[in-house]
């Protein structure tokens, strides 16, 4: 056996002085096929994909209504005996509801103002608005201003923070508005027989 | 030399021909499309032969297995990701092939730890694979989410 170890380092170093015949030997080794191997999986045993959902930006949103229409009427009508003043207390809408869609990537957060963009409300009357809490839906969805606000031309917000979320589509989803009407009781003198459009926006804003 | 050896190793033995799976989600993605108030399709969902992987350089006679995991690199554990084989592919002439009766039927999920996947003996070529997401929403926030699939395969 030693003899034999011998020789075969012999012949290996009798071939090392060859580059050519040490090369064909090492190439020869190498065309042994590899299979694989029970047990643990070798170098090239596994194989990779990319999976991948890239969300992007999403700002949606309308008004839905319970009406016919999202446009809105109030009618005053003359007091029923004279001597009285006018009865606005009625003049309530709460048909309307705000949707929204939103999926933030590049912004902390979106808010919804509201203003009067055409039109004016007519002298002696003042047209408020009130927005319910989110009903419906899921995720970061925003928080209503608190406070009855009064529409103008300026801009107010009315719902902050809304993050990744959805309010589910359709009236009876979302924020609900409350529109009232609301006689001034000091400017009776400037109330006039008229009808008048007004236009309210709505926007969405990154924050 | 080296170049010999390496031509001749470097059949892959489990291989998957599609490297990528993206769906970019916008609104014309919500359940009802562009619609305010709407989420987003929960199940995101691939064509039943999107991928096939190939078992290659094997024995006609040697058993293996295939197991699946996943390894996030931005991952939301909300979205769970599944896999199943839609089809036993094609196995070479003397070889067994898939075998059906204790490979994994219909969808697994992947998950971070390896799970037996695909039995069978021998070489088989595309293997059909299809695979879905679940728990897509837009209370998950807005991000590139990212993960690779690995498949691994054992000589049994």
């Amino acid at each position: 056996m030693r003899f034999y170890n011998t020789y075969t380092v012999r012949s290996l170093v009798h071939c090392g002085s060859n580059p050519f015949i040490l090369l064909l030997v090492f190439a020869i080794f190498s065309l042994h096929p590899t299979y694989a191997q029970p047990g643990n999986p070798v170098f090239g045993l596994t194989s990779e994909m990319g999976m991948a959902v890239d969300m992007q930006a999403i700002a949606i949103f309308d008004i839905e209504t319970s009406s016919a229409s999202s446009d809105l009427g109030f009618t005053l009508s003359a007091p029923a005996e004279a001597g009285e003043a006018l009865d606005t207390s009625s003049l309530t809408n709460s048909s309307n509801w705000i949707n929204y869609s939103c999926a933030d990537r590049d912004v902390s957060s979106r808010h919804i103002e509201v203003s009067i963009g055409a039109g004016s409300v007519p002298p002696g009357l003042e047209l408020l608005l009130s927005t319910g809490n989110c009903v419906g839906g899921a995720g970061n969805q925003g928080t209503p201003f608190g406070s009855e606000i009064t529409l103008s031309a300026v801009a107010q917000e009315i719902i902050s923070g809304i993050q990744g979320c959805f309010t589910g589509n359709g009236s009876g989803n979302g924020h609900q508005l409350t529109y009232r009407l609301r006689y001034i009781n000091t400017n009776f003198n400037q109330i006039g027989t008229q009808t008048t459009p007004v236009t309210i926006v709505y926007t969405m804003l990154d924050d | 030399m080296f170049l010999l050896t390496g031509i001749h190793t470097s059949g892959q033995v489990v291989r998957s021909q599609v490297t990528e799976w993206t769906e970019i989600l916008d609104a014309s993605s919500l359940s009802t499309p562009n619609e305010a108030g709407s989420d987003l399709n929960p199940t995101l969902e691939t064509v039943a032969n999107y991928n096939q992987l190939d078992i290659n350089n094997v024995k006609n006679t040697q058993n293996w297995r295939v197991t699946v995991s996943k390894l996030d690199i931005n991952w939301t554990p909300l979205f769970v990701p599944y896999i199943q084989r839609t089809s036993i592919g094609v196995p070479c002439g003397s070889c067994t092939g898939v075998n059906v009766g204790t490979s994994v039927m219909g969808y697994m999920p992947i998950t971070d730890l390896e799970q037996d996947f695909i039995y069978g003996t021998g070489k088989v070529n595309d293997i059909d694979l299809q695979f879905r997401i679940e728990g897509i929403t837009l209370a998950v926030k807005a991000d590139y989410y990212r993960t690779t699939v690995v498949f691994t395969l054992y000589g049994d």
